[in-house]
């Protein structure tokens, strides 16, 4: 009698194994879709002689990897432009606009603009702003310095202080063209 | 009072005499060995009268007689497996004497016993150094994390990423080179990150014993410089039901705790007993001296169930089965994004962005499921031989919701997390227990473990499949009379690992074959002193990220760059202690040398990686010969019947032997002293306590010459931590306790060196818990 309900028992005990929840692996989603940056593009229009001429910074890959790919910004020297931004990823058909993300979330955004260099200079000021009144730059206005070389210095801050960029938020680009202005 | 680690005690009284007085012998003693804590008789003891042929063993009741003995004082041995050879006096002055002998013994001697009492017996007793959280140290901990819990045993410290990740770190090593085993099943989940918590409730822990040392024989790879072993309390074995419940909270995050538990066991004939048992925890933005820290809320939800059947019948079975489900926010100021923003936010004097309290919790946050089941079968074959068969299966989910993406931000409601990883792993040990003859007993046994590894969103560390295979065999030598003991073991691995790299074509397969193996001797150098030495070698298979990482960290700026070509680390590490007790002093002192080859470390690259969002410092991970050696002493006096004071102190001295520099990310060394009131019962109410601690914590001047680390280790500071408890009896083996503690007293700004927030903010400023336990 013993044996037997304790027999009973161990099955009990045996079959709460099977019973126990088991939560499983999910079948496998695609492991590759992040959200990334690959691309920025900047664009200058003279108007006065009707040109636009676009330059890349682009990694096609992502953070590491192949060596990003930086096209060298050519323009003429004491020259107003118009410049433009477009940022893209690449990796996604078609090409996501980052851009206009951007743009929709223009309170938590500003583009930066600094001239590395001794003798390379330019003058930057922003042409769109935020809903409060505080700059954007996704469209500027560009003024060449006199013929030099340099390197052009492109930051997108990300919930900064708009007042002290610099030092407040987060970065999400950071890139640097080469430059002639000749 | 404060008991002696891994002693079992046989408490009697008299001061033993040399000069033998001539009577007529024929004195009686007798009287029962019974279990300290639970009260139950334990047979099979032997007690032997010191240099006389006298001896005795405990009957099935714990009763033992010793006739013909003379009216003189004797030196009693009380000679059991995990009973160590102390000698207790004894004076016989009646023709009858009456003495019970209370034994506090341990699980993990119970192996070696021919029988089962109480408690796991899956554990190889161990000879050396092992540390245990003492009860009412647990009590005192509750509502900490699992890992500060365990930081009161010298030599343990933590490893944090803010307040509610915390890390055990021992003898300076942690994450995949330490094992945590919980009721007998070594704990698989992510741990390779500093931010990878172990998915464990400290309110299922009856017991946390933390033993140092390499111990791959019994444990598996990787357990390199210690194993946390953490138990839950045995199964009931009376019948009826009892339980508990534990109300806890917490003044900085404003957070509450409720922990349940419900155990019985039948009555009648069908020897089941169960537990049921869980946790609810709740908290808010936690705050230091000056700032409330954003998003730091934590919820908790953990379940366990536990049921056993467990009699004289030769075959006894249990199951067990937990479930920890957890959501961290993680710090709003600690997620930034290059070099340069990590610069910018060590340089800010109050971290960014500014919070007020709330329970909120916003992106970034994870979100960590657990769950372990565990079923144990147990045959008696005889009073020398056990044989156990233990399966479990694991399951670990953990997402990782960011808040920030290029270009904008994630909605707090989206439910799509950026990094989904779940490991499911399997194990199976069989393993038999056995006498070889009187003095000579162990374990053989076969492991079996297949693991699973899958990655649905992110590229942290490939999808992998793992299988080990190993046998272990390990001895022990103890023979009644002599005050040493020899313990060797064995251990053979096979290990196969199959990676799918996001970027190959074939799959990266490894294989590794490893031998471990440890010699441990304890060695009494008096009744009141104690030697252990434990000689134990353990291994390590590099981890998926230190192979293929390829990603910047968020939160340290960094690009962390894997290296395939790494091979496992080996390890040999020393321990050397030293215990010596004797009213009113107490101490234990423990060196070590632990020596590797091959050991992973991770060092700057020249270049940085230029990205788009800016430059990073760039890491990759190399090997090298190095060697870890420290002290971990703790001592204590009673000052009076009441007082006692205590100091403990641990070192660390940790070196790249190749590149003649020190390694990063060790604990800094500290000391700590204090103060303990015991009051007197007074009626229902038990004795009150009281706990002061000073915590002085050492600037760890030892890091590498060349750093990534953008910001010097922060300097040495002081903690004052106070803990009270006071316990109340009630009818019908009731009782209630009350416990109130307070951290950080001082409210003292300060930065630990093992935080990664440390870029960021400030330490927990001051914090009062605040205690009650209600036991049926």
């Amino acid at each position: 009698m013993k044996s037997i309900s304790h027999f009973a028992a161990l099955l009990l005990i045996a079959s709460l194994t099977i019973f126990s929840s088991c939560e499983q692996d999910d079948p496998g989603t695609n492991p590759h879709d992040q959200e990334l940056i690959t691309s920025v593009q900047v664009h200058f229009a003279d108007s006065v002689a009707g040109t636009m001429q676009t330059f890349q910074w682009r990694d096609l890959d992502g953070p590491g990897g192949a060596n990003p790919q930086i096209d060298t910004v050519s323009l003429k020297a004491n020259t107003m432009y118009n410049l433009t931004i477009d940022v893209l990823d690449e990796t996604k058909n078609p090409d996501d606009t980052i851009t206009s993300e951007i743009r929709t979330e223009a309170l938590a955004h500003i583009f930066l603009f600094k001239a590395i260099g001794s003798g390379f200079s330019f003058t930057q000021n922003y042409l769109d702003f935020d809903l409060h009144g505080l700059p954007l730059g996704l469209s500027n206005t560009f003024f060449t310095g006199d013929p030099a070389s340099g390197k052009i210095r492109i930051i997108l801050k990300h919930e900064s202080d708009k007042v002290l960029a610099e030092t407040t938020g987060e970065t999400d680009l950071d890139v640097q063209f080469d430059a002639v202005f000749k | 009072m404060y008991r002696m680690h891994f002693s079992c005690m046989c408490v009697c009284l008299m001061m033993y005499s040399t000069h033998l007085i001539a009577q007529t012998c024929q004195s009686t003693l007798s009287g029962q060995v019974l279990d300290a804590d639970s009260g139950k008789p334990i047979p099979f003891v032997s007690i032997t009268v010191d240099s006389t042929d006298f001896a005795a063993i405990s009957d099935e009741n714990g009763n033992y007689m010793i006739d013909g003995l003379c009216k003189r004082k004797y030196s009693l041995y009380c000679s059991h497996i995990d009973c160590e050879h102390l000698a207790q006096e004894i004076a016989i002055e009646g023709a009858q004497v009456h003495k019970d002998l209370y034994l506090h013994h341990h699980q993990d001697g119970i192996l070696l016993q021919d029988l089962v009492v109480t408690g796991q017996a899956n554990r190889i007793s161990h000879i050396g150094a092992v540390a245990e959280v003492a009860k009412e140290d647990l009590f005192q901990y509750q509502g900490k994390s699992f890992a500060e819990t365990m930081s009161k045993i010298p030599g343990v410290s933590f490893l944090k990423t803010g307040s509610d990740v915390v890390k055990p770190v021992i003898q300076g090593l942690h994450s995949s080179r330490i094992v945590i085993i919980t009721n007998g099943v070594r704990l698989e989940g992510q741990q390779w990150g500093v931010e990878h918590a172990p998915e464990v409730d400290p309110f299922v822990a009856d017991e946390i014993q933390v033993i140092k040392g390499a111990n791959s024989v019994q444990y598996g790879s990787s357990a390199m410089s210690g194993v946390v072993v953490m138990d839950s309390k045995p199964l009931p074995t009376q019948a009826g039901l009892h339980g508990g419940l534990n109300l806890l909270g917490n003044s900085n995050g404003r957070s509450g705790l409720m922990s349940a538990y419900l155990e019985g066991k039948l009555k009648g004939k069908l020897p089941l007993s169960g537990r049921i048992q869980g946790t609810i925890k709740r908290g808010g933005n936690v705050e230091s001296p000056d700032y409330f820290l954003a998003n730091t809320g934590h919820r908790e939800e953990n379940f366990s169930y536990s049921i056993g059947l467990k009699s004289d019948f030769p075959l006894q079975a249990e199951l067990f089965y937990s479930q920890f489900n957890m959501r961290q926010g993680i710090f709003r100021g600690s997620h930034i994004g290059n070099s340069v923003d990590l610069k910018n936010a060590i340089e800010r004097t109050e971290p960014f962005p500014v919070a007020e309290f709330s329970y909120h919790m916003g992106r970034p946050y994870q979100y960590v499921n657990h769950e372990l089941f565990r079923a144990k079968a147990l045959w008696n074959i005889s009073r020398h031989q056990k044989m156990e068969l233990v399966y479990s299966r694991q399951y670990n989910k953990r997402q990782e919701y960011e808040y920030h993406k290029p270009g904008g931000i994630y909605k707090d409601d989206d439910p799509t997390p950026q990094q989904k990883l779940e490991i499911t792993t399997h194990t199976v040990d069989l393993n038999m227990s056995h006498h070889l003859s009187k003095d000579i007993s162990g374990k053989v046994g076969i492991f079996g473990m297949r693991q699973n590894n899958t990655v649905d969103r992110g590229k942290l560390i490939p999808a992998f499949t793992l299988n080990n295979g190993a046998i272990y065999w390990v001895e022990r030598w103890h023979q009644d009379l002599l005050p040493l003991d020899v313990e060797a073991g064995l251990r053979y691995d096979y290990m196969q690992q199959e990676m799918q790299v996001v970027g190959l074509d074939q799959s990266d397969f490894r294989k590794y074959n490893q031998f471990s193996g440890n010699l441990g001797l304890s060695y009494y150098s008096s009744t009141i002193s104690r030697f252990r030495l434990n000689i134990g070698s353990g291994w390590r298979a590099p981890a998926p990220n230190e192979l293929y990482a390829n990603d910047v960290h968020n939160g340290i700026g960094t690009f962390e760059k894997g290296n395939p070509l790494l091979e496992p680390e080996r390890n040999l590490n020393l321990n050397l202690s030293f215990t010596y007790g004797k009213a009113p002093f107490d101490l234990s002192i423990s060196v070590y040398h632990n020596r590797f080859s091959h050991f992973i470390y991770q060092y700057v690259e020249a270049e940085p990686t230029l990205t788009i969002s800016g430059s990073f410092i760039t890491t990759s991970f190399a090997q090298a010969n190095a060697a870890l050696s420290g002290l971990d002493a703790q001592g204590s006096y009673e000052i009076n019947q009441h007082i006692k004071a205590n100091l403990r102190t641990s070192i660390l001295y940790a070196r790249n032997l190749e590149q003649r520099d020190w390694l990063p990310l060790m604990p800094a060394n500290r000391l700590s002293g204090g103060l303990q009131w015991e009051g007197k019962a007074s009626g229902k109410w038990e004795e009150p306590k009281l706990r002061i601690d000073l915590v002085q914590v050492f600037e760890q001047n030892h890091v590498p010459a060349i750093n990534a680390d953008p910001l010097d280790p922060p300097g040495a500071y002081l903690l004052a931590n106070l803990n009270a408890s006071w316990g109340l009896k009630l009818a019908k083996e009731r009782s209630l306790q009350f416990g109130l503690s307070l951290d950080n007293m001082l409210n003292n700004r300060y930065r630990d060196y093992l935080n990664r927030f440390r870029y960021f903010a400030d330490e927990l400023g001051f914090n009062a818990t605040g205690r009650i336990t209600f036991h049926f």
